[in-house]
């Protein structure tokens, strides 16, 4: 997308400006940006995302998705889209199909690592690991590195029998 | 609003002490969880009600912690705009939780390094804030009183996308890292567009001196992490370590060039900062915000004399227009903000 002030350079600074609140986006070039004595950032907003742009994006959604609603809440992908926010933590598991794109673009990456709850306890952090390891696995094939595929395919194992017995 | 002082316990958040790694340029680390309740509707839906409950439950939760047993408990549902907008200027609670509608608390350690706040954007935001380059420590604090919650109450999450927040640019691991930096240098040397290619390049968002939506004042500048998910929590952390010694290293390289090629302008600014701060009787926001980021600087290239960067940071806090009113214990027309705001300033850097 081009800079919006010079027209020429592809913006790569996108903020947002709050007046009387009302919200504006405005995307610039760095040049432009400089001269603007504004806040200078790259804002990610989820709001407005699910427009679909005039390249046809793969993000694009249709009429039929927006108008899907979250079981649990009623909360609609057109509500996200106005509000940049879910209802409920139901919402990703019903809009799912229509988030996954999105989340991708915004953080790049569609599979959490990390943290898990403590109340949880072991079962989702084994799960978590055991997802990890098969990609690795996955990987590890690709590159015919057969050595630390097999060593891979063994800790799967020895992880999936713990789970078994308990 | 004299108790609202009682209430935050000390007058001046720790963290201001300046006395953490790097003070000069970082003025604070933070980092900031978002977690939800399972089985509860998010914040911002929730009816009158089920935001009383969201902050029942937390305070249940919370009560079954020992470590957060000495923080203060604040009903900011019920404090008034001007006392919200005085603990929004200590960095206390965020813009948003400021200006929100509805039911919400603040749990808050004395030292105001570590924060909950309850029915912000999600219905728990743990917030550790450290002076100084310093988020490894802040990481790890908040990770603690994270651990410590999540033992007693059920946040709500998934295998796949982690931790589920209002907000979907918050998923994951929920965690935003952010340093502030103060960024003088690099404005007076015109090289502050590469600032802003170099934070891009490393997935960071650049905002102003509050965070998102605000001003770029005094020359500060917020960096903060732009993905939560796909990431663990401790390399997301690093990430904005990196790019915030990569920062440091430019401003200082830039101050360099200051005394080495434009002394007499360097001096000039510190010395006319200088004597505005001490004569005049009127003082606006964004001037004397413009003026202490003068100061600031003059203090780390050795042309300010007497003065210390936690005084600064203090001033910072207490030219602001919620803080003013509170020490006049009334509210002030924007004369009578400035006349204060000016009589604060000298008194503050007056010799002792």
């Amino acid at each position: 997308m081009l800079c919006q002030v010079c027209k020429v350079n592809e913006a790569t600074v996108r903020y947002t400006e709050i007046i009387n609140n009302s919200v504006t986006e405005i995307h610039l070039c760095e040049k432009c940006a400089q001269f603007e004595d504004k806040t200078i950032g790259s804002e990610i907003s989820f709001s407005g995302m699910f427009a679909a742009s005039d390249q046809g994006d793969e993000t694009g959604v249709t009429e039929a998705d927006a108008a899907q609603k979250c079981s649990a809440c009623g909360h609609s992908l057109g509500d996200i889209s106005t509000e940049g926010r879910v209802g409920c933590a139901e919402c990703y598991a019903a809009l799912a199909r229509q988030l996954a794109p999105l989340i991708k673009k915004v953080h790049g990456a569609s599979q959490h690592v990390g943290k898990v709850p403590s109340a949880e306890g072991e079962g989702i952090k084994v799960r978590t690991e055991l997802l990890r390891y098969r990609g690795q696995l996955r990987n590890a094939i690709e590159v015919e590195n057969y050595e630390e595929a097999a060593r891979l395919r063994d800790l799967i194992r020895e992880i999936e029998q713990k789970m078994v017995s308990g | 609003m004299s108790g609202l002082i009682e209430m935050i316990g000390e007058k001046f958040g720790r963290w201001l002490a300046a006395d953490g790694p790097e003070a000069e340029i970082v003025f604070s680390s933070r980092t900031r969880l978002a977690r939800n309740l399972l089985n509860m509707i998010f914040a911002t839906k929730a009816t009158p009600s089920e935001q009383r409950t969201v902050v029942d439950i937390v305070k249940n939760g919370v009560e079954k912690c020992p470590s957060l047993g000495a923080f203060n408990f604040i009903d900011v549902g019920t404090l008034d705009q001007r006392e919200r907008h005085f603990l929004m200027e200590s960095y206390a609670i965020s813009r948003e939780m400021a200006l929100g509608e509805g039911d919400k608390a603040l749990l808050l350690s004395p030292d105001h390094t570590l924060s909950v706040m309850v029915n912000e954007e999600d219905h728990v935001r743990i917030q550790s804030l450290q002076s100084g380059l310093q988020l490894a420590t802040a990481w790890q604090r908040t990770s603690a009183i994270d651990d410590e919650l999540g033992r007693n109450l059920d946040f709500a999450f998934s295998d796949r996308w982690g931790f589920l927040t209002a907000c979907p640019t918050n998923v994951g691991t929920g965690l935003r890292a952010s340093v502030m930096l103060h960024l003088p240098a690099l404005i007076m040397t015109r090289k502050i567009t590469s600032v802003v290619q170099t934070v891009s390049k490393f997935g960071c968002a650049v905002r102003g001196l509050h965070g998102e939506g605000t001003d770029r004042m005094g020359d500060f500048f917020q960096v903060s992490n732009q993905a939560t998910l796909g990431q663990e929590e401790a390399a997301l952390v690093q990430s904005v370590e990196r790019i915030a010694g990569e920062l440091i290293a430019q401003e200082k390289r830039a101050r360099q060039i200051l005394l080495e090629e434009n002394r007499r302008q360097t001096e000039d600014r510190i010395g006319r900062a200088l004597g505005i701060l001490n004569n005049a009787r009127i003082l606006g926001h964004e001037e004397t915000m413009s003026l202490l980021s003068a100061l600031r600087l003059g203090i780390c290239l050795g042309l300010a004399a007497g003065y210390s960067i936690s005084l600064v940071n203090e001033l910072m806090i207490q030219v602001q227009p919620a803080h003013l009113e509170v020490l006049a214990g009334r509210e002030l027309d924007v004369v009578a903000l400035d006349s204060l705001r000016a009589d604060v300033v000298q008194k503050a850097l007056s010799p002792r």
